[in-house]
């Protein structure tokens, strides 16, 4: 099909219309290198065709043109579906209804006056889209009189569907414009003006800039909360004491980070010598928790940044799995940056579930750090200290939930400190100012900041955002907006059980109430837990104690809840739980502990601990898997059970192989030790019994004071002893009697191996004497062997023949799990019955 | 050679030192031609397990103490696969199913069940049924008993039960009629002194000639009837001294002076500093896998030796009784130690 002039378009399909390109421009115009503009037109004149936003910026002269006619005798329409082609052979091309489409910049410039192969109409009407289309030549079509003129003056010819109907295009300005230069790409034109594309460029940056202007909210463009996030240590709000702990902790790393001499302020120098060598502090890392929005980070930022170090951050947005985040830690507490100041480490938001690799990278870190420390010590005079591996930088770690799992590792070597809400004055007069600087002091009242500050429970950053977002408009006023949904943490919950106040009882009755029942977590656990722990170390009247007394029957009530909610699934009896909960702030709240935050000590979690570990080494000793062989032979196994292993078996064992020696030789000389017969007479017993119960005598290393000494394995001293006294006067006995008792072992152990034992055939026990075929059967073989190879080697020489007479013969069996019965059975047996 | 323990455990019923009434009557049954279910209940170290031991050898012959153990591999419901330890000889089968806690049904369905479902290939034994001894029966769940009660009956014919427990109150009733009981009581002080002194002179220890039956009367007595304590204790004094005389301190454990020390401590005064150090020290213990029922009672026993009042006496084992229920129907153990004290702490200074 071919368009002409002034006729109504074909139509190649139902939904297809044809259109007809109308330049806006006389060909003069267009001569002088200014794109002419065409409109898109669909039939009534009405609609538009191409709907280009931000028009704004659309400018003829620098315009890109929009749509491409080739200078080839093709025209291309790039559109997102699909291209059409308008050839000599069908010079029509077609849209869909839908089509967001794209038509490129001509190449050649449109100064041909051949006729465009298709009419193109001059709009009158200037309605937002402005498509370009470009003339090319078209030999095929020459004979057409110039468009460009023609058209301008003639009356409009719209481009309808056949039913008459007309079709709106809308098409996506964004697109448009990227496709624009990809567009290109794709079309191959390799040879394309880079001039061309950057003014292209040009034009797309100029809309993206100019286009959110209608959008755009009438506040700057960045959040208040960071905006005023403080920067120096001045600006900080609250929690000064802190703020001021951690500027001096951070200054005791001077010496080591810096090479400073520390000063020794008055507060910090204790009685006892610091051990360290670069004065650090005595735990290495600190640890900072507190409640959200209150300024933990800043803080840690300002204070690094006021003593000198850059921030190295990793946060909880950084991969954070043990080997990835080992070389990042590593690097950035060895190296410099480029401004030359060295790192500090702030790891924020550490007490996610998923932390527990980067808590083992730091508590290696710290680890390694005290072995070098420990070396470092011993061998003073030497002071390779360079090699050592210090930890020399400072390490900030940062968290809401002190009690978090992920955490119990790490707190043993972190100074711990806690950051409180600043109070409110403090606050209002930080958003008072900030609200001032901002030129919006004008829209709140002075109540209206109190009320925004409580709502959102001394949160700064949540304030700051509240304070901003409602500035614009009068929006609602504050108490009706919905306050901060808090999430009240489990911990808070126990400080808060043992604070009482002034105002009427039935009063902090019915809101802790309300406080308790909307905890999240529905098993209270976490909570009564706490208390337990908590309620010996907070301040309360009694007398005598009547009151532990009391709350060892509820505690009893309790315990019953939850195991009748293991056992028959009654979890709706935990809900009687907040009555244990409430029961504790009856006893136990008092007026001086309010608004004290007590550190909840972790008993439980520790002594799980160190149950697991004795439960699995007892279990070890009776039972074995499929990773380690049983420990006591079977014989002694079936007579023990797991609880006389704790109460009586090991306790006594362990004095066993243990022998106490004679006063006189209580030296180390081994000899002087054995020439006493009763002592030899243990040694040898006690050897024995080690390898009864295969326990062996290693070398092993003592972590803290990084010495070697001799230690039975397994060891089982951890189910025995219990203080620390008790656990050096092993150790102390250890170091005499282990040498001895491990050669006596190692002596023993071979004799037992070597087969020629005749004190073993004699004093065996039955089953060995009851058994002489398996030995007589060994002999057998052994014997031909040595036959045979007597026979073959008869004229070996006299010492050969010994080597070979001393090598033996192993042979080893494996039993197998089977109930088969082994017995010698004669013929008689199988045919008799 | 292994420990005293072991060596001097009698091998036959013969062998045994005490309770000749009980050793007589496994050996009549052994020697009938039926065997019932037992069920054998006694204290610790009282010789329950000797005693079986004995009887299967009675039964089966020497054989029976050519044992090894095994891992076999369960699984659960829920798809867990859970490893446990079976000593077994070719004649029986010994299974401890309160190590694996709440699964310990499976254990009991589907070993039994197997060793039950497979007859005895054995052309010329006694018998045709292998014995199943189970260790801790008081400690095996409710669901496991359930179990147990039919496979009991059903399977009768191939297996028999031995039910090795501390108590019987445990046992639901069910099964306690499907067994024939037999409660091995602790020895007498006198009984463990002679067996004591028995080993000594096979041993040749050397003791204080004079002094030396009460010297074995003293360590019988701090054995508290527990055969197998008094003779490890008896073992550890040997290597721990060269001669035994009544001077000789008799070892004390670790865990018996803890809890000495605190009820001492206890007795002296009583503050929320001494329920404090209770707190740690009980902790202490039970991170020690000493199981709490057993800190209470040496907790109560200490505490009475140390009261002169009657009427608290009887208050504090009233305390202690109710405690016990408490830790056996309650989780927490910490809880229940803690208050037990603090209980008996307030009727103190009453």
């Amino acid at each position: 099909m071919s368009i002409e002039e002034g006729k109504t378009p074909e139509i190649s399909g139902g939904k297809d219309i044809l259109l007809e390109l109308v330049p806006e421009m006389s060909p003069a115009e267009v001569n002088t290198n200014s794109l002419p503009d065409f409109l898109f037109r669909a039939n009534g004149g009405v609609s538009t065709l191409l709907s280009l936003e931000g028009d704004a910026a659309y400018d003829s002269a620098v315009a890109p043109p929009l749509f491409t006619l080739k200078a080839a005798d093709s025209l291309l329409l790039g559109s997102p579906a699909r291209d059409a082609v308008l050839s000599s052979d069908a010079p029509a091309f077609s849209f869909k209804a839908s089509d967001s489409f794209l038509l490129s910049k001509p190449v050649s410039e449109p100064t041909d006056t051949t006729a465009p192969p298709f009419t193109f109409k001059v709009s009158e009407s200037s309605l937002l889209g402005k498509p370009e289309p470009s003339s090319s030549s078209r030999p095929s079509l020459s004979n057409i009189p110039p468009a460009y003129s023609a058209t301008s003056s003639r009356p409009k010819v719209d481009a309808k569907l056949l039913n008459g109907r007309e079709v709106s295009f809308k098409r996506r300005c964004r697109k448009q414009i990227d496709e624009g230069i990809t567009g290109m790409v794709d079309e191959r034109h390799y040879g394309v003006n880079i001039n061309e594309l950057y003014s292209r460029l040009e034009l797309m940056n100029l809309v993206n800039e100019d286009r959110p202007v209608r959008a755009k909210k009438p506040t700057g463009s960045v959040l208040w909360a960071e905006k005023w996030r403080p920067n120096t240590f001045f600006d900080l709000v609250g929690n000064e004491k802190t703020n001021r702990y951690i500027l001096q902790w951070l200054k005791q790393w001077s010496r080591a980070v810096f090479g400073q001499p520390l000063e020794r302020s008055g507060k910090l120098a204790d009685n006892e010598v610091n051990p360290d060598p670069f004065q650090r502090p005595r735990k290495k890392i600190l640890l900072i928790h507190g409640p959200p929005g209150i300024g933990k980070t800043t803080v840690a930022h300002v204070l690094s940044k006021q003593m000198g170090y850059d921030i190295m951050e990793i946060n909880a947005s950084d991969e954070r799995s043990g080997v990835r985040i080992k070389d990042k830690v590593h690097n950035s507490l060895t190296s410099m940056t480029f401004s030359g100041k060295p790192n500090v480490l702030v790891a924020d938001e550490v007490d996610g579930a998923a932390e527990n690799g980067f808590i083992r990278v730091l508590t290696d870190l710290i680890y390694h750090d005290s072995r070098a420390v420990a070396n470092y010590q011993r061998e003073k005079s030497r002071g390779d200290r360079k090699k050592q591996p210090f930890l020399m930088r400072p390490i900030i770690t940062i968290c809401n939930d002190l009690y978090a799992p992920a955490l119990e590792k790490l707190k043993p070597h972190c100074e711990i400190l806690s950051f409180k809400k600043p109070g409110e004055r403090l606050i209002r007069e930080r958003l008072t100012e900030v609200l001032r600087l901002e030129r919006k002091l004008g829209l709140f009242t002075k109540k209206e900041v109190a009320d925004v500050v409580n709502v959102n429970g001394g949160d700064i950053r949540s304030c700051l955002n509240y304070l901003q977002f409602n500035s614009g408009d009068k929006g609602p006023s504050v108490s009706q907006t919905s306050t901060k949904d808090t999430q009240v943490n489990w911990y808070a919950i126990v400080n808060r059980l043992f604070s009482r106040n002034n105002r009427p009882a039935v009063e902090q009755f019915g809101e802790l109430t309300r406080l308790i029942e909307n905890y999240s977590g529905n098993n209270y656990d976490k909570i009564i837990n706490g208390c337990f722990s908590l309620y010996q170390l907070v301040y309360y009247h009694d007398e005598g104690l009547r009151k532990p007394a009391e709350i060892s029957d509820w505690l009893y009530f309790n315990d019953l809840l939850g195991s009748n909610a293991v056992v028959s699934d009654g979890f709706d009896s935990l809900s009687y739980s907040t009555v244990v909960v409430l029961k504790f702030w009856d006893l136990f709240s008092d007026l001086n502990n309010y608004n004290s935050n007590f550190r909840i000590p972790n008993l439980d979690y520790e002594h799980f601990q160190a149950f697991q570990h004795n439960y699995t080494l007892i279990g070890d000793c009776l039972n074995s898997s499929l990773h380690h062989a049983l420990a006591f032979p079977v014989s002694l196994r079936v007579l023990l059970q797991r609880q006389s292993m704790s109460l009586e078996v090991l306790p006594l064992v362990n004095k066993i192989i243990l022998p106490e020696f004679q006063k006189q030789a209580s030296s180390a000389n081994r000899s002087i030790l054995m020439a006493n017969k009763g002592n030899k007479a243990k040694v040898e017993r006690a050897a024995e019994i080690l390898h009864e119960l295969n326990i062996e005598i290693h070398n092993k290393r003592n972590i803290e004071t990084s010495t070697f000494a001799l230690e039975f394995e397994p060891c089982y001293d951890s189910v025995v002893a219990f203080t620390d006294i008790l656990e050096k006067q092993l150790a102390q006995k250890k170091t005499v009697v282990l040498p001895v008792l491990a050669e006596e072992l190692l002596k023993f152990t071979k004799k037992r191996r070597s087969p020629a034992g005749a004190v073993e055939t004699d004093a065996t026990t039955k089953g060995e004497t009851k058994r002489p075929k398996h030995t007589n059967s060994m002999d057998f073989f052994k014997n031909r062997y040595d036959e045979l190879n007597n026979t073959l080697n008869r004229d070996m020489s006299e010492d050969r023949k010994r080597a070979s007479a001393q090598h033996r013969i192993w042979v080893k069996y494996h039993e197998g799990f089977s109930n088969a019965v082994r017995k010698n059975i004669t013929w008689n047996d199988l045919w008799e019955n | 050679m292994s420990l005293w323990v072991d060596k001097y455990r009698p091998k036959s019923l013969e062998a045994t030192d005490y309770h000749p009434e009980i050793a007589d009557r496994l050996k009549a049954l052994a020697s009938s031609s039926d065997f019932p279910h037992l069920l054998v209940y006694g204290p610790p170290g009282a010789g329950k397990k000797t005693r079986i031991l004995a009887t299967l050898q009675q039964l089966y012959g020497p054989a029976v103490e050519k044992m090894k153990i095994d891992v076999r591999q369960f699984q659960t419901a829920s798809n867990r696969k859970l490893e446990f330890n079976v000593v077994s000889s070719s004649y029986h089968l010994e299974i401890t199913p309160s190590d694996m806690g709440n699964n310990d049904r499976v254990v009991i369905q589907d070993l039994l069940k197997e060793v039950a479902q497979t007859e005895q290939v054995d052309f010329s034994g006694k018998h045709r049924f292998k014995v199943v001894i189970i260790n801790e029966a008081d400690s095996l769940t409710r669901d496991a008993q359930a179990a147990l009660r039919r496979t009991m009956e059903k399977y009768s014919g191939n297996i028999r039960l031995v039910l090795l427990s501390n108590t019987t109150s445990n046992i639901i009733p069910p099964i306690k009629s499907r067994c024939l009981l037999v409660r091995v009581a602790a020895p007498s002080e006198a009984e463990v002194a002679t067996i004591l002194d028995k080993v000594c002179k096979k041993e040749s220890v050397s003791v204080v000639e004079t002094e030396r039956s009460q010297v074995l009367q003293l360590m019988a007595a701090h054995s508290g009837r527990n055969l197998r304590k008094a003779l490890l204790l008896l073992e550890a004094m040997v290597m721990q001294n060269d001669h035994l005389s009544l001077k000789t301190p008799v070892i004390q454990l670790d865990w018996e002076g803890v809890i000495r020390d605190l009820t001492a401590s206890v007795l002296k005064e009583r503050s929320v500093a001494k329920l404090q150090l209770a707190r740690t020290v009980f902790y202490e213990l039970l991170s020690h896998c000493i199981p709490a029922k057993v800190i209470l009672k040496t907790v109560c026993w200490e505490l009475l030796r140390g009261v002169q009042r009657d009427s608290l006496k009887v208050e504090i084992i009233e305390l202690a009784s109710v405690f016990d229920e408490r830790l056996s129907l309650g989780q927490k153990a910490i809880f229940h130690l803690e208050g037990f004290l603090a209980k008996v702490m307030v009727a103190m200074e009453q």
